[in-house]
């Protein structure tokens, strides 16, 4: 049990992520500032549920965690580095597709995930029906249906945060295929073999990017016992 | 209401005939414009009170482009050809709205008696952009229509 | 075995391919598509995103916001005018020659006549912002996109360029949504070329001097524009191909549905925007005023001010191109912020009132020189406040000083071809 959780917000742009924010912290609790180093905003608030204090950070709108762009990787960073208690991944139900892909990257981080599926009027306008129950169970995450722009589901994702914050971390696998998953074993193994390394990052995440040849991921090894193998292993 | 295919037809008529206003007088603006005095085409011009911008007529042409390339899918009862004339009233919509806010901005000028707006009379402003418009005051309703059927 | 060879690819496309895959089980699962209702969204873009009639619509409702921007604020322009010039008046009334002179002439005469484009500035982001609310900006960086590609460009920089030619301040702020570093930087380093509205009075004025309100005045301005544009264009290629080589990122982009923008909304939109113009109006302006004030009335009562003798040193720099020392004293000044061309050469020529100016100028330069100044103007650095912006938004002094080399040097390029081509063709 912890004196305060923290507990970031992400999403696709345009999704609603503001309005969220606004709701779960009034405005004059706002604080905004710059990601250290970089001209991109940082909003950061506190709010209180149920006695328990929450620090509420506010990451860039981004589709992609990739090393590419600086709002991708200042999110994906503070995932990795700060490890928040909870990431609320806000989904516009009415575009689930393409927010899915960010849900799954999340999940490759073994982040702590709740979904908001947001805009969910607009999604039945659209003549979408989701079935919440299962997309929780398909994902291995809570789903929370919510209006932000009407108030509602507030209430709901508040105590779901809250129990997320408190559980110990879930690890949901999601399956990328026979091949691809013999490669991120194979790389999982050397990378444990550097403890420290795989101390520091989830192992997964790492093949995973390392497979990818991510910048960021390649500048994480540098200096690692493993790495040379790892280069041959990924070339 | 259903959007059957007779309606489609007389929908595809209508918007065909405003697509043709606009064009027409659209070219008439453009050549007065650029200086080309056509005889008779003149006379229309100071009749309904053409100013000669090229530009704006040029505009006008976009407009009944628009217009007219709804003609097809809607003369076959297609429901899709609705955008063509939403997106014409639209475009008509705005271009009316600005040549109002023109003459109303001009008339405080004069109103004001600053020296650029000496001898200002508000039928310098009207054009075809601006008159124009009325024809089109069906097709918005056509257009705004929320429920049609297939 | 190579990993690229067992997965039969490369693993970041195949991964990518994975992801979709594993959501396409998940959606199977959970999510039911009614039968799609037709939104409005989808029947509106049927013609904003059409291939052949996008581009068209696209330019209709771009001049129509430069109409309401220019034409409809005029009257509000001559109204902040009269009422500066009578709070002016009410200075007049100071017994102190140099302090009188500092209200009258520096503040007033200077600042205020700069403040008139407080009028088009606020006009124009009120247009932008209801295109913007509305999500058909949109639309229109989504229809662009292919032929910026084409031109090196990435569709999202299409917003920020536009937005230059209000003013580069904000426009340059708005290349954060662009998501390529290479490409981002292009679009800061190319965006002073779009002609902001700060140079539009020294057109103006410059324009009317020599061509009066003839069609020629028109073109002349016109031209300018153009200019900008193709410039911006070659420049960015250019880059493109040297220092910033790489390919354009894949453009993705979120097409928000269409809303009624409310009244409420744009307005604060506009003001939001509109206030960053005012603060530079009450720092760079008003400090440059103050400035090209006192260089220009001191030392008090000589023949020669201060300015007379900067504009003298630089005038064999500018001779060239035919710039008289009064040009180029002017465009030392210029660089807190161009619309302080047209305040020095109001100080400078020590006459009020855009006529005055005009035949002053007339009859001190060539009209092909005249034209080659709003080239320089146009091209020459950022002002001082798109500087900062610059230096904010790219984090470092090396592509500020990178703009500012290559600017002045094209400016100087373009001046002397348009002086030699001018003269060629025998107007001299």
């Amino acid at each position: 049990m912890k004196v305060v959780y923290t507990v970031a917000l992400i999403g696709n742009p345009n999704v609603g992520k503001s309005v969220i924010f606004n709701n779960l912290v009034p405005g004059a609790r706002q604080h905004v500032g710059n990601w250290p180093g970089k001209t991109v905003e940082k909003k950061e608030g506190r709010f209180h549920h149920k006695g328990v204090e929450f620090k509420l950070v506010d990451l860039p709108g981004c589709y992609s965690l990739t090393a590419r762009a600086v709002d991708e990787l200042i999110a994906r960073d503070f995932i990795v580095e700060e490890k928040p208690d909870v990431v609320v991944d806000i989904v516009d139900a009415s575009n689930i597709e393409r927010n899915l892909y960010l849900t799954l990257l999340l999940l490759e981080l073994e982040a702590k995930v709740v979904v908001a599926l947001n805009m969910y009027d607009i999604a039945e306008e659209k003549g979408y029906k989701i079935d919440v129950k299962k997309l929780s169970e398909q994902l291995g995450v809570p789903v929370v249906p919510t209006v932000a722009t009407r108030r509602q589901g507030m209430e709901e994702l508040k105590d779901v945060i809250l129990r997320v914050a408190e559980e110990a971390p879930r690890k949901p696998r999601i399956d990328y295929g026979k091949e691809i998953e013999e490669a991120i074993a194979s790389l999982s193994e050397i990378i444990h073999r550097d403890e420290a390394l795989a101390g520091m990052y989830p192992v997964r995440w790492l093949a995973i990017k390392l497979l990818e040849g991510d910048e960021g991921a390649l500048e994480k090894i540098k200096g690692s016992e493993c790495e040379n193998e790892l280069r041959a292993a990924i070339s | 209401m259903v959007f059957s295919k007779s309606l489609g037809k007389a929908v595809a008529v209508y918007s065909g005939l405003v697509g043709l206003l606009y064009v027409f007088f659209g070219f008439v603006e453009l050549l007065d414009g650029f200086g080309l005095a056509m005889g008779s085409l003149l006379n229309i011009s100071e009749a309904v009170f053409i100013p000669g911008d090229p530009f704006a007529g040029a505009m006008l042409i976009i407009t009944g482009a628009v217009y007219l390339a709804g003609v097809d899918s809607l003369s076959v009862g297609n429901r899709e050809g609705l955008s063509f004339l939403a997106v014409g009233v639209l475009l008509s919509t705005v271009l009316f709205g600005l040549y109002l806010a023109i003459m109303g901005s001009n008339f405080l000028g004069y109103v004001l008696g600053f020296e650029d707006w000496v001898g200002w009379a508000w039928t310098d402003d009207v054009r075809p952009g601006l008159w124009l418009w009325f024809s089109v005051i069906p097709g918005i309703l056509v257009a705004l229509k929320k429920d049609w059927r297939e | 075995m190579s990993v690229k060879r067992r997965l039969g690819g490369d693993p970041e496309i195949i991964l990518a391919e994975r992801r979709y895959e594993v959501i396409s089980e998940i959606l199977r699962a959970a999510l039911v598509k009614g039968a799609k209702k037709w939104t409005m969204t989808d029947m509106l873009d049927k013609v904003f995103l059409h291939k052949v009639l996008g581009i068209p619509v696209f330019i209709v409702l771009m001049w129509a916001t430069f109409q309401f921007t220019f034409v409809v604020s005029a009257p509000f322009m001559s109204i902040i005018e009269v009422v500066i010039g009578w709070i002016g008046g009410l200075f007049e009334a100071i017994p102190n020659e140099v302090l009188r002179s500092f209200f009258v002439d520096g503040i007033f005469g200077g600042l205020g006549f700069v403040m008139v484009f407080v009028a088009p500035i606020f006009f124009m982001f009120f247009a932008l912002s209801i295109l913007e609310d509305s999500g058909y900006l949109a639309r229109a960086a989504f229809v662009m996109d292919r032929l910026m590609f084409k031109l090196g460009l990435h569709g999202r920089s299409f917003i920020p360029m536009l937005l230059g030619f209000g003013c580069n301040l904000p426009a340059i702020m708005a290349t954060r949504s662009i998501e390529g570093e290479k490409d981002r930087l292009i679009t800061i380093l190319v965006n002073p070329l779009m002609s902001c509205s700060a140079r539009l009075p020294v057109y103006v004025l410059v324009a009317g001097a020599f061509w009066g309100s003839t069609m020629y005045a028109g073109t002349a301005i016109w031209g300018m524009y153009l200019l900008g544009i193709v410039l911006a264009i070659l420049m960015a290629l250019l880059f493109r191909r040297t220092i910033l080589k790489g390919e354009p990122a894949p453009f993705i982009m979120e097409l928000p549905l269409y809303k009624v923008p409310t009244f409420h909304g744009s307005v604060i939109h506009m003001w939001e925007r509109g206030v960053v113009f005012l603060k530079k109006a009450g720092t760079y302006l008003l400090a440059g005023a103050i400035i090209l004030w006192f260089l220009s009335s001191f030392p008090w009562g000589a023949e020669q001010s201060y300015t007379y003798m900067l504009g003298h040193v630089l005038e064999p720099v500018f001779r060239p191109l035919g710039f008289d020392w009064r040009l180029s004293a002017s465009l030392i000044f210029a660089f807190m912020a161009k619309e302080i061309v047209v305040e020095a050469l109001g100080v400078i020529y020590a006459m009020a009132g855009e006529t005055a100016i005009g035949a002053a100028l007339a009859a001190s330069i060539t009209p092909v020189s005249g034209l080659a100044f709003m080239a320089f103007v146009l091209i020459y650095v950022p002002c001082l406040a798109t500087i900062g912006v610059i230096k904010q938004e790219t984090g470092s002094w090396k592509w500020v000083g990178v703009t500012v080399l290559y600017e002045l040097i094209l400016a100087y390029i373009v001046g002397l071809m348009i002086v030699g081509v001018g003269s060629a063709m025998g107007f001299s």
